[in-house]
């Protein structure tokens, strides 16, 4: 390819947007009206930018917005379990699930060696068993996860209205 | 005044319907912005979306209207889309193939509707035109990519484009500029006129 046409293959999509100055452009203009691979050059640019079109939109989920709101309402509430809210995250399931299983076990020995101490027993057992309920419910699907949002067809019902409203005015 | 600035005060005074109206507007723009950026379909494009207006519904009573809210929206899908695109790459390497551009965890292919006009023919051509060009954009390197999507997608200026991904303007064109220059090449020449030929018009909206 001569040095012009690679001159002016690199100018063409200035050109094309208006950015060369009106000398440039002449120029420019000039080879083109001699260069035929440049002219094609210029087609192409054309035409592969049009082409673009082609590439569809992704149609959103049909149920996007309930969607949202529902997530929302979830957030809210991780947000209102406080220290506990490490193990509503789904990242952290096993390993609260690996921790209750532990309790379980070091309860289990505990129950053996040490039978004349029923009440320190008792208080692990109870413990173990409030870390494993919040661990299954958190090791559980979000489909079947408990959030009354969940029911709620549309996002203007009087309850998301509080909910939301509470957390905008939340500190 | 500005319709989504006017959403945006009615949310501020508690008024959750603004909000469900300026996600309306936007919703699907932010979709295909993820789709189009990513590679992402399906599930993993939904819940990036589903981020960036949760994202969004927090930080909004702090939103002062200094610039436009789309570019502040598009901003946060960026930034979204690149934390995704690390974590993707540190739990699931799989999701990351060799040539660069994010696979679909979730899938082959993405949900479109198919349009009903046109022969089986048509259909097939046209599918294959979308495949090419998507591959051509993916291919472009990140920078470049970002700058196309919001160009040519978007339908954003140049000046809207420097505020979505905090460069220059003279950066701007030269991205746009070195990414013309590749797609020419990519889908000009030679394929150009068969690919040209089976060419759906811009779809409306
Ligand atoms: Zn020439």
């Amino acid at each position: 390819m001569a040095t012009a046409c690679a001159q002016v293959e690199e100018l063409l999509p200035a050109y094309e947007e208006g950015d060369l100055t009106v000398e440039e452009a002449r120029r420019l203009e000039r080879h083109l009206q001699t260069c035929p691979a440049c002219r094609q050059g210029l087609a192409d640019l054309r035409s592969s930018w049009d082409l673009l079109g082609a590439w569809e939109d992704l149609e959103p989920a049909r149920a996007w917005k309930q969607d949202f709101w529902r997530n929302l309402g979830r957030d809210e509430e991780r947000r209102r379990q406080g220290p506990w809210r490490f193990l509503q995250d789904r990242r952290w399931a096993p390993v609260a699930t690996a921790a209750v299983l532990a309790l379980g076990f070091f309860a289990g020995t505990f129950w053996q060696e040490v039978p004349v101490q029923p009440t320190g027993m008792a208080a692990s057992v109870v413990i173990s068993r409030d870390v494993a309920e919040i661990a299954m419910a958190s090791a559980s699907s979000p489909e079947t996860d408990f959030f009354p949002l969940g029911e709620v067809e549309g996002p203007f019902s009087a309850e998301i209205l509080d909910q939301a409203l509470s957390s905008v005015q939340a500190p | 005044m500005d319709e989504d600035l006017e959403l945006i005060e009615r949310f501020k005074t508690g008024d959750q319907t603004a909000f469900d109206e300026l996600m309306q507007r936007h919703y699907r723009s932010v979709l295909n912005l993820v789709y189009r950026f990513t590679g992402a379909t399906g599930q993993p494009a939904e819940d990036l979306a589903q981020d960036v207006f949760l994202r969004i519904y927090r930080a909004l009573p702090r939103f002062e209207a200094r610039a436009r809210f789309f570019t502040y929206l598009y901003k946060v899908t960026m930034n979204l889309c690149l934390k995704e695109r690390a974590r993707w790459a540190r739990h699931r390497s799989r999701t990351v193939s060799l040539d660069g551009h994010w696979d679909d965890p979730e899938g082959p292919g993405p949900r479109t509707i198919p349009d009903p006009a046109g022969s089986a023919q048509d259909r097939f051509e046209r599918r294959e035109v979308a495949g090419e060009v998507r591959e051509a954009v993916m291919e472009l390197p990140e920078e470049q990519r970002a700058a196309v999507i919001l160009h040519r997608f978007h339908h954003l200026s140049y000046e809207e484009i420097t505020e979505v991904l905090g460069i220059s303007l003279p950066a701007v064109k030269s991205r746009l500029h070195r990414a013309k220059l590749s797609l020419q090449k990519r889908l000009g020449e030679g394929t150009g006129e068969s690919l040209g030929e089976t060419r759906q018009p811009e779809a409306a909206g």
